[in-house]
Protein backbone atom coordinates (compact mmCIF):
# COMPACT_ATOMS: atom_id res chain seq x y z
CA UNK A 1 0.00 0.00 0.00
CA UNK A 2 1.64 3.04 -1.07
CA UNK A 3 1.91 5.90 1.44
CA UNK A 4 -0.49 9.09 1.49
CA UNK A 5 0.51 12.12 -0.61
CA UNK A 6 -1.17 15.17 -1.05
CA UNK A 7 -3.33 13.32 -4.27
CA UNK A 8 -4.72 11.51 -2.30
CA UNK A 9 -4.66 13.79 1.16
CA UNK A 10 -6.05 17.12 0.53
CA UNK A 11 -3.96 18.48 3.52
CA UNK A 12 -0.82 17.42 2.21
CA UNK A 13 -1.05 19.12 -0.63
CA UNK A 14 2.06 21.99 -0.70
CA UNK A 15 1.32 24.84 1.32
CA UNK A 16 2.69 27.35 -0.73
CA UNK A 17 0.78 26.83 -4.12
CA UNK A 18 -2.11 25.77 -1.68
CA UNK A 19 -1.59 30.11 -1.19
CA UNK A 20 -2.73 30.31 -4.87
CA UNK A 21 -6.29 30.25 -3.81
CA UNK A 22 -6.29 32.85 -1.38
CA UNK A 23 -7.71 36.40 -2.18
CA UNK A 24 -10.65 35.18 -4.44
CA UNK A 25 -13.83 36.00 -2.63
CA UNK A 26 -16.27 38.59 -4.52
CA UNK A 27 -17.12 41.33 -2.40
CA UNK A 28 -20.99 41.41 -1.38
CA UNK A 29 -21.78 44.24 -3.65
CA UNK A 30 -19.93 42.61 -6.47
CA UNK A 31 -21.53 39.37 -5.62
CA UNK A 32 -25.22 40.43 -5.87
CA UNK A 33 -24.86 42.56 -9.09
CA UNK A 34 -23.77 40.07 -10.94
CA UNK A 35 -26.70 38.03 -9.55
CA UNK A 36 -29.17 40.08 -10.37
CA UNK A 37 -27.50 40.38 -14.07
CA UNK A 38 -27.96 37.16 -14.70
CA UNK A 39 -31.07 36.92 -12.88
CA UNK A 40 -32.55 39.98 -15.45
CA UNK A 41 -32.47 37.30 -17.98
CA UNK A 42 -29.07 37.10 -19.84
CA UNK A 43 -29.26 34.15 -20.87
CA UNK A 44 -32.75 34.33 -22.14
CA UNK A 45 -31.87 37.82 -23.79
CA UNK A 46 -29.26 35.90 -26.07
CA UNK A 47 -30.92 33.09 -27.50
CA UNK A 48 -32.71 35.09 -30.12
CA UNK A 49 -28.98 36.78 -30.99
CA UNK A 50 -27.63 33.01 -31.41
CA UNK A 51 -29.91 32.31 -33.55
CA UNK A 52 -29.44 36.10 -35.79
CA UNK A 53 -26.26 35.60 -35.48
CA UNK A 54 -26.54 31.94 -37.35
CA UNK A 55 -28.85 33.53 -40.01
CA UNK A 56 -26.21 36.47 -40.47
CA UNK A 57 -23.67 33.53 -41.22
CA UNK A 58 -25.66 31.89 -43.41
CA UNK A 59 -26.84 35.18 -45.78
CA UNK A 60 -23.15 35.87 -45.92
CA UNK A 61 -21.90 32.60 -47.27
CA UNK A 62 -24.54 32.81 -49.63
CA UNK A 63 -23.76 36.34 -50.72
CA UNK A 64 -20.10 35.34 -51.33
CA UNK A 65 -21.06 31.89 -53.69
CA UNK A 66 -22.94 34.37 -55.66
CA UNK A 67 -20.28 37.12 -56.22
CA UNK A 68 -17.69 34.43 -56.94
CA UNK A 69 -20.26 32.97 -59.73
CA UNK A 70 -20.94 36.13 -61.15
CA UNK A 71 -16.82 37.35 -61.38
CA UNK A 72 -16.74 33.65 -63.20
CA UNK A 73 -19.71 34.16 -65.64
CA UNK A 74 -19.58 38.28 -66.27
CA UNK A 75 -15.52 38.23 -66.79
CA UNK A 76 -14.84 39.44 -70.49
CA UNK A 77 -13.50 36.88 -72.44
CA UNK A 78 -9.82 37.13 -73.01
CA UNK A 79 -8.92 38.38 -77.41
CA UNK A 80 -7.76 35.76 -79.74
CA UNK A 81 -4.14 35.48 -80.15
CA UNK A 82 -2.55 37.96 -83.00
CA UNK A 83 -2.20 35.97 -86.43
CA UNK A 84 1.29 35.94 -88.24
CA UNK A 85 0.16 38.31 -90.93
CA UNK A 86 -1.08 40.89 -88.36
CA UNK A 87 1.84 40.55 -86.47
CA UNK A 88 4.04 40.93 -89.60
CA UNK A 89 2.05 44.69 -91.16
CA UNK A 90 1.85 45.14 -87.25
CA UNK A 91 5.89 45.46 -87.19
CA UNK A 92 6.29 46.33 -90.79
CA UNK A 93 3.04 48.35 -92.10
CA UNK A 94 0.93 47.17 -94.55
CA UNK A 95 2.38 44.59 -97.25
CA UNK A 96 1.30 44.51 -100.72
CA UNK A 97 -0.69 41.19 -101.57
CA UNK A 98 -0.80 39.84 -104.86
CA UNK A 99 -4.02 39.74 -106.98
CA UNK A 100 -5.10 37.33 -109.92
CA UNK A 101 -4.05 39.91 -112.73
CA UNK A 102 -0.55 40.07 -111.94
CA UNK A 103 1.79 37.76 -113.60
CA UNK A 104 3.60 35.07 -111.63
CA UNK A 105 7.24 34.15 -112.58
CA UNK A 106 7.19 30.73 -114.27
CA UNK A 107 10.19 29.70 -112.04
CA UNK A 108 8.96 31.13 -108.88
CA UNK A 109 8.80 29.15 -105.97
CA UNK A 110 5.06 28.58 -104.76
CA UNK A 111 4.63 30.65 -101.35
CA UNK A 112 4.21 29.08 -98.58
CA UNK A 113 2.68 31.57 -96.27
CA UNK A 114 1.60 35.85 -96.41
CA UNK A 115 4.57 36.35 -95.49
CA UNK A 116 6.68 34.78 -97.67
CA UNK A 117 4.16 35.93 -100.53
CA UNK A 118 5.07 39.42 -99.38
CA UNK A 119 8.71 38.74 -99.15
CA UNK A 120 8.91 37.34 -102.48
CA UNK A 121 7.50 40.18 -104.18
CA UNK A 122 9.59 42.64 -102.50
CA UNK A 123 12.51 40.68 -104.02
CA UNK A 124 11.01 40.38 -107.03
CA UNK A 125 10.56 44.48 -106.93
CA UNK A 126 13.79 44.62 -106.03
CA UNK A 127 15.86 42.17 -108.20
CA UNK A 128 15.47 44.51 -111.64
CA UNK A 129 17.16 47.87 -109.75
CA UNK A 130 19.77 45.43 -108.32
CA UNK A 131 20.57 43.82 -112.06
CA UNK A 132 20.66 47.50 -113.45
CA UNK A 133 23.41 48.66 -110.50
CA UNK A 134 25.73 45.49 -111.44
CA UNK A 135 25.09 46.27 -115.31
CA UNK A 136 26.75 49.80 -114.40
CA UNK A 137 29.48 48.18 -111.64
CA UNK A 138 30.69 46.50 -114.49
CA UNK A 139 31.56 49.16 -116.93
CA UNK A 140 34.26 50.57 -114.70
CA UNK A 141 35.68 46.86 -113.93
CA UNK A 142 36.12 46.09 -117.83
CA UNK A 143 37.85 50.01 -118.53
CA UNK A 144 39.74 48.82 -115.35
CA UNK A 145 40.65 45.35 -116.79
CA UNK A 146 41.73 47.14 -119.85
CA UNK A 147 44.35 49.67 -118.64
CA UNK A 148 45.75 46.84 -116.73
CA UNK A 149 46.17 45.49 -119.78
CA UNK A 150 47.90 48.40 -121.38
CA UNK A 151 49.85 48.78 -118.39
CA UNK A 152 51.83 45.61 -119.02
CA UNK A 153 55.59 45.61 -119.28
CA UNK A 154 56.90 45.91 -122.85
CA UNK A 155 58.35 42.38 -124.11
CA UNK A 156 61.63 42.66 -125.37
CA UNK A 157 62.50 42.52 -128.70
CA UNK A 158 63.56 39.34 -130.95
CA UNK A 159 67.02 38.47 -131.25
CA UNK A 160 69.00 40.89 -134.06
CA UNK A 161 66.35 43.83 -133.78
CA UNK A 162 67.22 46.91 -132.18
CA UNK A 163 66.07 50.36 -132.35
CA UNK A 164 69.61 51.41 -133.49
CA UNK A 165 68.62 49.71 -136.61
CA UNK A 166 65.05 50.32 -136.80
CA UNK A 167 66.32 54.41 -137.04
CA UNK B 1 -20.06 27.05 1.45
CA UNK B 2 -23.77 26.85 -0.60
CA UNK B 3 -25.32 23.15 -0.68
CA UNK B 4 -24.91 21.20 -3.60
CA UNK B 5 -27.30 21.88 -6.53
CA UNK B 6 -29.85 19.26 -6.37
CA UNK B 7 -31.18 17.81 -10.17
CA UNK B 8 -34.72 18.66 -9.19
CA UNK B 9 -33.76 22.19 -9.23
CA UNK B 10 -32.34 21.72 -12.07
CA UNK B 11 -34.77 20.29 -14.03
CA UNK B 12 -37.16 23.11 -12.39
CA UNK B 13 -35.06 25.51 -14.24
CA UNK B 14 -35.22 23.63 -17.48
CA UNK B 15 -38.52 24.33 -17.78
CA UNK B 16 -38.16 28.31 -17.14
CA UNK B 17 -39.18 28.58 -13.48
CA UNK B 18 -37.67 31.79 -12.61
CA UNK B 19 -37.03 30.66 -8.69
CA UNK B 20 -35.87 27.72 -9.95
CA UNK B 21 -33.14 29.27 -11.89
CA UNK B 22 -32.46 32.09 -9.46
CA UNK B 23 -31.63 29.45 -6.78
CA UNK B 24 -29.27 27.70 -9.44
CA UNK B 25 -26.88 30.91 -9.39
CA UNK B 26 -27.61 32.13 -5.73
CA UNK B 27 -26.00 28.20 -4.22
CA UNK B 28 -23.42 27.79 -7.30
CA UNK B 29 -22.00 31.41 -7.69
CA UNK B 30 -19.65 31.81 -5.03
CA UNK B 31 -17.54 28.98 -6.30
CA UNK B 32 -18.01 30.19 -9.63
CA UNK B 33 -16.56 33.55 -9.29
CA UNK B 34 -13.88 31.37 -7.16
CA UNK B 35 -13.12 29.72 -9.85
CA UNK B 36 -12.92 32.19 -12.44
CA UNK B 37 -11.27 34.28 -10.38
CA UNK B 38 -8.15 32.08 -9.76
CA UNK B 39 -8.06 31.34 -13.19
CA UNK B 40 -7.87 35.03 -14.40
CA UNK B 41 -6.70 36.90 -11.52
CA UNK B 42 -8.78 39.67 -12.79
CA UNK B 43 -12.54 40.65 -10.82
CA UNK B 44 -13.80 41.97 -14.26
CA UNK B 45 -12.20 38.86 -16.10
CA UNK B 46 -13.60 36.78 -13.20
CA UNK B 47 -17.40 38.38 -13.78
CA UNK B 48 -17.28 38.16 -17.69
CA UNK B 49 -16.67 34.49 -17.82
CA UNK B 50 -19.25 34.04 -15.16
CA UNK B 51 -21.94 35.50 -16.60
CA UNK B 52 -20.87 34.27 -19.54
CA UNK B 53 -21.04 30.73 -18.01
CA UNK B 54 -24.80 30.91 -17.03
CA UNK B 55 -25.36 31.91 -20.22
CA UNK B 56 -24.46 29.13 -21.94
CA UNK B 57 -25.57 27.23 -18.77
CA UNK B 58 -28.56 27.79 -18.40
CA UNK B 59 -29.78 27.92 -22.12
CA UNK B 60 -28.74 24.09 -22.87
CA UNK B 61 -30.36 22.90 -19.18
CA UNK B 62 -33.04 20.73 -21.20
CA UNK B 63 -29.99 18.30 -23.03
CA UNK B 64 -28.41 17.70 -19.76
CA UNK B 65 -27.83 14.72 -18.26
CA UNK B 66 -28.80 14.37 -14.43
CA UNK B 67 -25.50 12.72 -13.52
CA UNK B 68 -22.50 13.91 -11.87
CA UNK B 69 -22.34 17.52 -10.03
CA UNK B 70 -23.67 20.11 -11.24
CA UNK B 71 -20.97 22.74 -10.11
CA UNK B 72 -19.00 20.19 -11.95
CA UNK B 73 -20.46 21.00 -14.68
CA UNK B 74 -20.01 25.11 -14.52
CA UNK B 75 -16.65 24.51 -13.60
CA UNK B 76 -15.70 22.58 -17.23
CA UNK B 77 -17.60 25.65 -18.92
CA UNK B 78 -15.45 28.11 -17.25
CA UNK B 79 -12.67 26.13 -17.38
CA UNK B 80 -12.97 26.10 -21.34
CA UNK B 81 -13.84 29.36 -21.93
CA UNK B 82 -10.32 30.53 -19.85
CA UNK B 83 -9.08 28.18 -22.02
CA UNK B 84 -9.95 29.64 -25.04
CA UNK B 85 -9.34 33.55 -23.81
CA UNK B 86 -5.58 31.66 -22.78
CA UNK B 87 -4.61 30.44 -26.21
CA UNK B 88 -5.44 33.89 -27.84
CA UNK B 89 -3.66 35.38 -25.62
CA UNK B 90 -0.47 33.84 -24.92
CA UNK B 91 2.27 34.58 -23.38
CA UNK B 92 0.85 35.80 -20.25
CA UNK B 93 2.34 38.95 -19.45
CA UNK B 94 4.92 38.98 -16.87
CA UNK B 95 4.06 39.63 -13.14
CA UNK B 96 6.13 42.45 -11.76
CA UNK B 97 8.11 40.89 -8.96
CA UNK B 98 7.86 43.95 -6.60
CA UNK B 99 4.38 44.23 -7.56
CA UNK B 100 4.66 47.86 -7.77
CA UNK B 101 1.68 47.99 -10.71
CA UNK B 102 -0.07 45.09 -9.28
CA UNK B 103 -2.76 46.50 -7.04
CA UNK B 104 -5.65 44.15 -8.88
CA UNK B 105 -3.84 40.60 -8.09
CA UNK B 106 -5.26 38.98 -5.69
CA UNK B 107 -2.34 38.07 -3.27
CA UNK B 108 -1.99 41.86 -2.81
CA UNK B 109 -5.19 41.55 -0.14
CA UNK B 110 -3.23 38.10 1.71
CA UNK B 111 0.25 38.70 1.54
CA UNK B 112 1.43 39.00 5.31
CA UNK B 113 4.55 41.18 4.39
CA UNK B 114 6.68 41.96 1.67
CA UNK B 115 8.76 38.86 1.54
CA UNK B 116 5.76 37.33 1.20
CA UNK B 117 4.09 39.39 -1.17
CA UNK B 118 7.29 38.89 -3.25
CA UNK B 119 7.48 35.23 -3.32
CA UNK B 120 3.35 34.68 -3.93
CA UNK B 121 4.30 36.92 -6.56
CA UNK B 122 7.24 34.59 -7.89
CA UNK B 123 5.11 32.04 -8.02
CA UNK B 124 1.85 32.84 -9.55
CA UNK B 125 4.65 33.87 -12.39
CA UNK B 126 5.69 30.66 -12.76
CA UNK B 127 2.39 29.59 -12.97
CA UNK B 128 1.46 31.92 -15.64
CA UNK B 129 3.95 30.96 -17.73
CA UNK B 130 2.45 26.89 -17.87
CA UNK B 131 0.89 25.68 -21.08
CA UNK B 132 -2.96 26.41 -20.75
CA UNK B 133 -4.00 22.65 -19.76
CA UNK B 134 -1.47 22.18 -16.97
CA UNK B 135 -1.91 25.69 -15.49
CA UNK B 136 -5.16 25.42 -15.12
CA UNK B 137 -4.85 21.47 -13.81
CA UNK B 138 -2.42 23.49 -11.14
CA UNK B 139 -5.16 25.73 -10.06
CA UNK B 140 -8.16 23.50 -10.08
CA UNK B 141 -5.61 21.54 -7.91
CA UNK B 142 -4.16 23.28 -5.79
CA UNK B 143 -6.49 26.59 -5.26
CA UNK B 144 -9.79 25.16 -5.93
CA UNK B 145 -8.99 21.89 -4.45
CA UNK B 146 -10.73 19.79 -6.89
CA UNK B 147 -9.60 15.75 -7.37
CA UNK B 148 -7.67 14.88 -10.11
CA UNK B 149 -10.50 12.49 -11.49
CA UNK B 150 -12.65 16.22 -11.40
CA UNK B 151 -9.87 17.91 -13.01
CA UNK B 152 -9.84 14.98 -15.73
CA UNK B 153 -13.24 15.75 -16.39
CA UNK B 154 -12.96 19.38 -16.43
CA UNK B 155 -10.03 19.29 -18.92
CA UNK B 156 -11.74 16.26 -20.62
CA UNK B 157 -8.15 14.85 -19.77
CA UNK B 158 -7.63 11.32 -18.57
CA UNK B 159 -6.62 11.07 -14.24
CA UNK B 160 -2.96 9.93 -14.91
CA UNK B 161 -2.74 13.00 -17.73
CA UNK B 162 -3.97 15.17 -14.91
CA UNK B 163 -1.18 13.58 -12.27
CA UNK B 164 1.59 13.57 -15.24
CA UNK B 165 0.78 17.65 -15.47
CA UNK B 166 1.21 18.32 -11.68
CA UNK B 167 4.03 16.52 -10.93
CA UNK B 168 5.79 18.30 -14.21
CA UNK B 169 4.16 21.96 -13.33
CA UNK B 170 5.26 21.89 -10.11
CA UNK B 171 8.81 21.07 -10.59
CA UNK B 172 8.73 23.65 -13.08
CA UNK B 173 7.16 26.18 -11.22
CA UNK B 174 9.48 25.85 -7.91
CA UNK B 175 12.49 26.11 -10.49
CA UNK B 176 11.24 29.31 -12.22
CA UNK B 177 10.13 30.90 -9.36
CA UNK B 178 13.60 29.83 -7.51
CA UNK B 179 14.90 31.64 -10.40
CA UNK B 180 13.10 34.95 -10.33
CA UNK B 181 13.91 35.09 -6.28
CA UNK B 182 17.50 33.62 -6.67
CA UNK B 183 18.76 35.92 -3.48
CA UNK B 184 15.62 34.92 -1.78
CA UNK B 185 14.86 31.04 -2.34
CA UNK B 186 11.45 29.61 -1.32
CA UNK B 187 11.95 27.25 1.62
CA UNK B 188 8.67 26.37 0.97
CA UNK B 189 7.60 24.43 -1.79
CA UNK B 190 8.22 21.35 -1.71
CA UNK B 191 10.74 18.79 -3.63
CA UNK B 192 9.44 15.61 -3.35
CA UNK B 193 8.09 13.82 -6.75
CA UNK B 194 5.76 11.43 -5.59
CA UNK B 195 2.91 12.73 -7.19
CA UNK B 196 2.93 10.15 -9.84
Amino acid sequence: MSRPDELTDPNLRDPVLARLGEGADPSPARRQALVDRIAAGGAEARRPARRRRGVWWIGAAAAAAAAVVAAVLLRPAEPDPMPPTALFEALLGPLPTLTASEPVPPDADPPDSPATDALFVFWQDLKEPLSIVAQAASGPRAFLEDDRLENEPVRPAPAGESETKEN
Amino acid sequence: MADAVDWETVRLAARGDPAARRDLVERTIDNLWRLAMRLTRRADDADAIVQETYTRALANLEGLQANGRFEGYLARIATNLVLQRWRKKRPTGPVPVHLADAREEPWQQVARDEDDRRRLSAVWQAVGELDPKPRAAVLLFYAQGESCDAIGRILDAPAGTVKTWLHRSRNQIRRRAESLLAEHPIPGIASHGDLT
